[in-house]
């Protein structure tokens, strides 16, 4: 039976690769005839700003915006990030969160403070109990790049089975959507996440 | 993955809003484009230069929207279909020529696509199109989803060429930016012949020849609206008892249907979604008009729809079962900002006298964990330009002895923006393009010895910044203006702008220097410098200072640098390493100057050793900060070799 609607909301800030999750989930989608829609605003990406990505599958997801408190999933590539944007996950949703911060302008010049990454994880339990934390960062460090956590986030979600979309095609979705020398390390990043919930 | 034109009819692809524009454009056979960056277009402008040789296009990024709409209404004079891409406030810069094109009509078709920020989210004000197309009398088409946006291009042209009159499509940022599944079109390869059949009682619109186009304007908009009744987009759905139902257009329409899904009142709520939002389609609003008792009417930015429909309703209020229309003017919808699915449920919930919860009610938790994550607004990338000279701006005031409140900067639209709310905290206006110098010289004018800044970028400059400068040395007043020349238009995404040589269709130009244009209005004080010497340019900012309070006449200092993205890329590519600087431990004292007054993103400090360091990956080598500190203590990284 096909899935009639699943939201994933995908924060963190400009250049970690939000949109590209987004296109790479979106294709995926199309390649396997579920109905997708995607709402995003472009322009933060390169300015280090706050960037979401919302992606809605199934027939019943009409808004390209996931309506507050009904997304599934909520994918965290940046901890404050994940925490602004915590209304748009639905009560008990999945969070899968990369423990990496990246301290804004605002803390940097001391105008503000930054909570401790554990004091943000336990302000999450209020909503949900259903929290995965990663190192992914770390990991897309050891792989040779660090742009790489957003894909190692991506396989450990693709390894909880909750996605409506199989994952051969989600793999070559990742294959058809990044740089032809990054194709290799990415499906290594991929598969790392994979495994991490699937050893 | 597809090419945008690449000819498979048929085909399923995930394409933005903004790319279905330009993929609906192709598909019609578009042959001239024009416009102006500006978010939330901008993409559909680039989509099309890049495939503009191969799909035998021209495309070019205009100086402003008003030569933009110009070029495009030659080109639609003289027989070819012509597209112009804007922003909703390029309208405002435009409605000049647009205003009188309608009079004249076209021949090859005219479409003039409009992307609203409704918000607004990344302008200066949130405006309504739809009332312009009422003002000009031009067509407006709303599309509801990236399918309906291409698919209504190819009807857009149709329409202006069948009526010779432009047409205005009419687009949302989320609809813009939204992405889904579009299935492509054929492409129409065949390609108006330009012809110029010369007609002085059309193209040349005097007064008593303007009088007449107007009056026959108004029988073409009314003849229109036959088409708008049968147009294929609109949807109408009368449901249940016939109570209620709600009137839409544009994107509304996908936040009202999953309002409807989400309340369980799919079936008991009735919908119209009008695609022909000018001239209305009256039979069809009568017609539901006739089968509703209440309607609710959603729709962005203002209540255009709503005014319209009442007023019809009254005049045809024999015929109609409807008694009240509920909508912004009745307090059910907010005037400003967004609409979203909040905002639907508890209007439906107001009318119907009934609860109705779209989501659970935990909003406190939801903000105990948001408040919790610190502010992250838009920040100079590291290595940018413009942070340097804002940094030398404040130093060169402050050292001429001049307080916070004793100075005006008078900022303009681009990347440079983001001064306010950087470290450095400069400019204390920001309006439309290219007002920094209007408003500078009022500035002068009325507060007369304070020292007054303008400061523009260098695309702002050519867009509409020349006007102002002119009066400024010409109405005389001492301001000193910054042009801000990075090479490109970098808060859209580094388009060209007339003083690169690239074009963005990838062709050649000789580039217009900024320098020789300021020199041939007469101004006698130019100066070039890099902002990535703090030293020399706060040196010429107080000469400039000095030289507008000596002689009342304006100094123009250009800080000239390449963009630092664009610097990272060039470098990239001809793989060029990036020397980073690190701060010495032993000689940082911890003043926190660096990281408080100037705040470049590569810029941290360590809490712990209570010392400011520079991460590696994203310092740019720009040198800027390394000048800045007062102990010495920032480096440049040896050559590892």
């Amino acid at each position: 039976m096909k899935t009639t609607e699943f939201n994933i909301a995908i924060a963190g800030v400009g250049g970690q690769g939000v949109t590209l999750l987004a296109r790479i989930l979106g294709n995926a989608a199309i390649k396997e005839g579920l109905s997708v829609r995607i709402g995003e605003v472009y322009g933060a990406s390169q300015r280090g700003g706050s960037v979401v990505s919302h992606i809605r599958f199934g027939e019943n997801a009409f808004s390209p915006i996931i309506p507050n408190g009904r997304a599934d999933v909520l994918l965290g590539l940046e901890v404050s990030e994940a925490a602004r944007r915590i209304r748009a996950l639905k009560p008990n949703g999945l969070v899968i969160l990369n423990v990496y911060k990246i301290d804004p302008v605002e803390v940097k010049t001391g105008l503000s403070e930054y909570p401790s990454i554990s004091r943000l994880v336990n302000a999450f339990k209020l909503i949900t109990d259903q929290i995965i934390t990663v190192n992914a960062t770390d990991i897309a460090t050891d792989l040779g790049d660090v742009r790489l956590s957003n894909i190692v986030l991506l396989g450990v979600l693709a390894g909880l089975s909750v996605l409506p979309i199989s994952i051969k095609t989600l793999r070559q979705s990742i294959w058809g959507n990044v740089p032809l020398a990054m194709r290799n390390l990415n499906m290594k990043a991929f598969k790392i996440g994979f495994n991490l919930r699937n050893p | 993955m597809y090419n945008l034109y690449e000819d498979s009819p048929g085909k399923k692809t995930l394409m933005m809003g903004n790319i279905a524009v330009a993929r609906g454009a192709i598909e019609a056979g578009v042959q001239v484009v024009t416009g102006y960056p500006g978010t939330p277009a901008t993409e559909t402008l680039e989509a099309l230069s890049k495939v503009a040789g191969k799909a035998g296009i021209y495309v070019e990024v205009s100086t402003n929207e008003k030569v933009a709409v110009e070029i495009a209404s030659a080109a639609a004079i003289s027989n070819l279909r012509a597209l112009v891409i804007m922003k909703q406030v390029g309208l405002n810069v435009a409605s000049d020529i647009a205003n009188v094109i309608n009079l004249s009509g076209c021949n090859g078709g005219l479409v003039i696509y409009i992307a609203d920020d409704v918000g607004p989210l990344v302008s200066q004000n949130e405006q309504d199109t739809r009332i312009y197309s009422r003002l000009m009398h031009l067509p407006c088409l709303e599309p509801s989803t990236p399918q309906e946006a291409k698919d209504m291009i190819k009807y857009a042209f149709e329409i202006s060429e069948n009526y010779k009159i432009p047409v205005i499509l009419r687009s949302t940022l989320r609809l813009s930016h939204m992405s889904s599944s579009v299935t492509l079109g054929k492409i129409n390869i065949s390609r108006n012949k330009p012809n110029f059949v010369k007609d002085i009682n059309r193209y040349l619109v005097l007064d008593f020849i303007a009088r007449s186009e107007h009056e026959a304007l108004h029988k073409k908009i009314n003849k229109i609206k036959a088409d708008a009744e049968k147009n294929p987009f609109n949807i109408l759905k009368i449901k249940g008892e016939k109570n209620l139902g709600i009137i839409t257009s544009g994107l509304c329409y996908l936040y009202v249907e999953e309002t409807l899904k989400h309340c369980g009142l799919q079936d008991q709520v009735s919908v119209l979604k009008l695609s022909f939002s000018y001239p209305l389609p009256t039979g069809l609003i009568l017609k539901f008009l006739q089968n509703v008792k209440y309607v609710l009417i959603v729709e962005e930015v203002e209540p255009v729809l709503e005014n319209e429909i009442k007023a019809i309703s009254f005049d045809n209020n024999k015929k109609v079962m409807v008694s009240k229309v509920f909508g912004r003017n009745s307090g059910h919808l907010p005037w400003a900002g967004e609409i979203n699915l909040i905002h639907i449920a508890k209007a439906l919930s107001k009318i119907s006298n009934t609860e109705l919860h779209l989501t659970p009610d935990i909003y406190q938790k939801y903000g105990e964990i948001e408040k919790l994550a610190p502010p992250r607004y838009l920040s100079f990338c590291a290595g940018c330009p413009h942070l340097a000279t804002f940094y030398a701006m404040r130093k060169a005031l402050m050292q001429q002895g001049y307080k916070e409140n004793e100075w005006v900067v008078a900022g303009d639209i681009g990347c440079y923006g983001i001064a306010p709310f950087s470290a450095v905290k400069m400019m204390d206006t920001s309006f439309c393009m290219g007002s920094s110098i209007g408003l500078a010289c009022g500035f002068k004018l009325a507060l007369k010895d304070t020292p007054v800044i303008a400061v523009i970028g260098d695309s702002t400059f050519y867009h509409s910044g020349i006007s102002g400068i002119v009066n400024a040395m010409w109405n005389t007043k001492g301001i000193v203006i910054v042009v801000m020349d990075n090479k490109t238009t970098a808060m859209t995404g580094h388009q060209p702008n007339p003083g690169v040589s690239i074009r963005i269709d990838g062709s050649e130009s000789k580039p217009i220097d900024i320098a020789d244009v300021i020199k041939g209005l007469g101004i006698k004080f130019i100066e070039i410098v890099d902002p990535y010497n703090v030293k020399k340019t706060k040196d010429i900012i107080i000469k400039a200072l000095k030289y507008v309070s000596e002689r009342s006449e304006p100094a123009v200092i250009i800080t000239r640098r390449e963009c630092a993205i664009l610097s990272l890329r060039e470098k990239r590519k001809s793989g060029q390493r990036i020397t980073p600087f690190f701060v010495d431990e032993d000689k940082c004292i911890g003043c926190r100057i660096c990281t408080q007054f100037y705040g470049c993103l590569a810029l941290g400090w360590d809490k712990n050793i209570k010392k400011a360091f520079i991460d590696p990956k994203s310092c740019m080598g720009c040198s800027v900060c390394s000048q800045i500190c007062p102990s010495k203590a920032i480096i440049k990284k040896e050559e590892s070799n």
